[in-house]
């Protein structure tokens, strides 16, 4: 058995190719190899997803687990599956039902399944895992479990009861963003005896700057500025699909020798799997994109993160950031901010939570699919949990929807509080680095090269060369055939 | 403006016949018997569903463009080409010579081309011995099937180089533009395939054009495997044998009443569907099926007269047709007898052969 400590190396190296632990990996790992119900917080990039993986591999049954995207559901499972690891799986609403039968009825085969929450509370889909034996139940994100998280999921509250039904097989809940009171949120909804293995989220190897500047142009040149004299893998972050689409399109005319694309939402699936390929094979230079990139993203060397709008929460910028530099080595975020950028986000939090009317009329609503489609989905999992947790706990209506609407109240608070710890960020004189971690930690690594623009850093300064790869692209299409195939 | 052209040339085909959203319908391919009529009826099945992306808003925007520069003129359901219009098409332009073949390829087109991708690159780490790369195919029936043939190919050849050779033949037979093309919307070891974003961008064209072109090429692929499968041993069994599938389901199932010997009626009642429905279904299989006597819903005379009618108002325009007949001929049998242009000739060798 893989007890001793060389064996685990040794495993690691196998599965992973990986010679050493990262800080923090090891002692998560023996924790719930021991058995032990176990919180961990490590930085973002760090290799967490390693934490669950290689035990999952080395024991006996089923590793479920939960995950909140089915984007980067389904990118980790490719990602598995390309590094030979072939016994994985996921299971999300996507999915037709042939496609979800394949995976239940070899659910047995599989030593990783990654499950959404919704999926898991499912009759079926709850029996079948009863049938199998769990070996641990990991909560990937499990910030999602606090109200007081920045991305709260109440389908995360039910976790749970899932956790129960399965015979409270082991436990790791992960976060790279919770902060103590969202960890004392997370024991107290799961409601176990857990270990807690609390590393500090700060990153030594990103520097920290900010640029104020007056209008949309302004922002625009400084971009360009940057990026002639940086030439190294780049992500730049938008908050529209528009402007996203604009400014990739500027930026490949002002730089012909590089190859910028853009990536949102709204394109066809085939051509966001293209372009994600792209940047991951380094043939794109520069990608523009909105948040619907960043989670699966798992890139070694993004050298340079740009924020051209400004996130909603310290959460989601440090997530975002967390893209950059996940080799270890030293990386640059930068986010341009123009007066008046926050009225955005305030914007958009308007849209995620329901309006008095929209609570009022809810629940006389007796078609489900007009609802839906009347309602963002955000608000729409809001108003349909809230309504049945309270009807449970015997509130009449009336009473649910004014204990609703005090509780949207109070969730609008948070999101507006969090916009303006924000801008506060934004418009700070002091440490940027120490502000960003504070409501995370006390103390704080030494940053491994620039701390950040208030301390000892200045973007302008900055001039980053790296060696010129070949384009592959110059060739034409015998030689590019010819190298394809491997007949040079 | 590019784009707009071909719309324009589409365009001209049913002035004065049809809406011009019905070049829309066809472009998407869509699944209704009038749109496959009507493409058999003016020379259009070459582009029947040859962009099944296109969307509503970019149509309706290239319609208003068109309009804008008085190369159309619309009113109420009718329009027509203008004299500048009609000039702009007398020209050769980038569609004039190329191929596609929408009526036939259009439900395999897109299979085919994500199985010759993810062949190609599966080939490609295989070339390098690599085994684990994520595939640029996400469907799991495309990715089943190139499995079964990769597997097929590597118990009898000894490396990829004839795959390479019979991917190299198919690009021998496009143009040097064709070529760049398409090599690089490949993806591989060294190599991720372009989006036809990019593609429009490096080759400086609208990306609806790439996107014809590209199908363009796909077509001339299918009908090069089809027509010489022995030239093409591994690439031409990726394409779908499935000559005798032109027809809907529900149309088959129509299909298979009729050859039993049921009315319109008898089907109607037993499918417990529309009556138009089931004619619709009739409609197809008289355009898909050459070999199908119509004779059980018009008789030769009342074809003859429907014929005469349809010379008369130099129309296909159906209500224009119906005025110039008796209250009692029906619109279906109108469109059954424009479904067999110059039909009775053909349907009397067509009732020789069947004894
Ligand atoms: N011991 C190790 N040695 C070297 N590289 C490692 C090690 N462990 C993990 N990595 C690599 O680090 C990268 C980041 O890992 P992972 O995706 O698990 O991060 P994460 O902590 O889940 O980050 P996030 O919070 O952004 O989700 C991966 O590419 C992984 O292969
Ligand atoms: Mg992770
Ligand atoms: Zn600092």
């Amino acid at each position: 058995m893989y007890k001793t400590k060389d064996t685990l190396e040794e495993a690691l190296n196998i599965y992973f190719g990986f010679s050493t632990f990262r800080q923090g990996q090891k002692e998560i790992i023996s924790s719930i190899m021991k058995g032990n119900h176990t919180l961990a917080t490590l930085p973002t990039g760090s290799g967490k997803s390693i934490c669950y993986q290689l035990p999952a591999l080395l024991g006996e049954g089923v590793t479920v687990v939960i995950s909140p995207l089915i984007s980067l559901m389904v990118d980790q499972v490719k990602i598995l599956k390309s590094k030979g690891i072939k016994r994985v799986a996921a299971l999300n609403s996507l999915m037709n039902h042939q496609q979800k039968q394949q995976v239940l009825t070899h659910l047995q085969q599989y030593k990783i399944v990654f499950c959404s929450p919704e999926m898991m509370q499912q009759e079926f889909v709850l029996n079948k895992l009863k049938g199998c034996h769990i070996n641990y139940l990991v909560v990937d994100e499990a910030h999602c479990i606090s109200q007081w998280g920045h991305e709260f999921r109440p389908d995360y509250l039910k976790i749970k009861q899932v956790h129960n039904q399965l015979g409270e097989p082991t436990l790791l809940a992960l976060s790279a963003t919770a902060t103590p009171e969202v960890q004392a949120d997370i024991v107290k909804h799961l409601n176990l005896d857990m270990h807690k293995i609390i590393y500090p989220m700060d990153r030594e190897n990103i520097t920290f700057a900010v640029k104020h500047l007056d209008i949309h142009e302004d922002k625009v040149e400084a971009l360009e500025n940057l990026l002639s004299n940086n030439h190294v893998p780049t992500m730049i972050y938008f908050s529209s699909r528009k402007v996203c689409e604009e400014v990739s399109r500027l930026l490949q005319g002002k730089f012909p020798d590089k190859s910028v694309s853009y990536y949102h939402g709204g394109m066809e699936q085939e051509d966001r799997l293209l372009i994600q390929q792209q940047f991951m094979y380094d043939q794109l230079d520069i990608i523009c994109c909105t948040s619907a990139f960043g989670m699966g993203v798992d890139k070694p060397n993004i050298r340079l993160v740009i924020h051209f709008h400004i996130p909603p929460t310290i959460e989601s910028y440090i997530q975002e950031v967390g893209r950059a530099g996940r080799d270890g080595y030293h990386c640059v975020a930068l986010l341009l901010y123009q007066k008046g950028d926050e009225s955005l986000p305030f914007q958009l939090i308007g849209n995620e939570l329901p309006e008095d009317e929209e609570i009022e009329q809810f629940p006389f609503q007796e078609d489900s699919s007009y609802l839906k489609e009347l309602l963002s989905e955000t608000k729409h999992r809001f108003l349909t949990f809230q309504f049945d947790q309270w009807h449970q706990l015997g509130f009449t209506t009336d009473d649910a929807i004014s204990k609703i609407k005090s509780l949207r109240d109070e969730r609008l608070a948070v999101k507006r509080n969090s916009i303006i710890t924000m801008v506060n960020w934004i418009k700070t004189d002091s440490c940027r680095r120490k502000m960003l971690y504070q409501g995370f930690q006390d103390s704080f690594s030494s940053p491994l090269s620039f701390c950040c623009d208030q301390c000892d850093f200045d973007i302008d300064q900055w001039n980053w060369k790296e060696e010129k790869r070949s384009k592959g692209i110059e060739l034409n299409w015998e030689e590019r055939l010819r190298i394809l195939f491997n007949r040079r | 403006m590019n784009f707009d052209l071909f719309i324009l040339y589409l365009l001209s085909h049913v002035e004065n016949e049809r809406t011009p959203n019905s070049i829309f319908y066809m472009l998407r391919g869509k699944k209704s018997s009038q749109a496959i009529q009507d493409a058999y009826l003016f020379k259009l099945s070459p582009y029947f569903g040859i962009y099944p992306s296109l969307h509503k808003a970019t149509y309706e925007n290239v319609i208003r463009e068109l309009e804008n520069k008085k190369l159309i003129v619309i009113d109420s359901s009718q329009f027509n080409l203008t004299k500048s219009g009609r000039e702009l098409l007398n020209q050769k332009h980038w569609f004039s010579s190329l191929f596609w073949n929408g009526q036939e390829y259009h439900q395999m087109d897109q299979s085919f081309h994500q199985k010759l991708l993810l062949l190609c690159q599966t080939a490609s780490h295989l070339s390098y011995r690599q085994s684990n790369f994520i595939p640029i195919i996400e469907g799991f029936i495309i990715q089943q099937e190139v499995r079964k043939h990769i597997q097929q190919i590597r118990n009898s050849e000894e490396d990829f180089k004839p795959i390479l050779k019979e991917v190299y033949q198919l690009f021998s037979q496009l143009t040097t533009e064709e070529a760049e093309l398409y090599s690089l919307t490949l993806t591989g070891v060294g190599q991720v395939g372009l989006s036809s974003e990019q593609l429009a961008e490096r080759f400086d064209q609208s990306v609806h054009v790439i996107r014809l072109k590209v199908k363009s090429i796909i077509h001339q692929f299918l009908q090069e495997l089809i027509n010489h499968p022995n030239s093409y041993p591994w690439l031409s069994q990726l394409v779908d044998d499935n000559e005798n599938d032109k027809l809907m389901k529900s149309t088959k199932v129509t299909l298979n009443y009729i050859k039993k010997g049921m009315n319109i009626e008898q089907i109607v009642h037993s499918r417990g569907l529309k009556r138009s429905t089931i004619e619709d279904h009739v409609i197809e299989i008289a355009t898909k099926d050459r070999t199908f006597s119509i004779r059980d819903y018009v008789s030769l005379e009342l074809e003859e007269m429907i014929n005469q009618a349809i010379d008369q108002v130099k129309s296909k325009r159906l209500k224009k047709i119906k005025s110039q007949l008796p209250e009692s001929v029906s619109y279906f049998q109108i469109r059954l007898v424009l479904a067999k242009p110059n039909n009775i000739i053909e349907d009397k060798e067509i009732e020789d052969l069947n004894v």
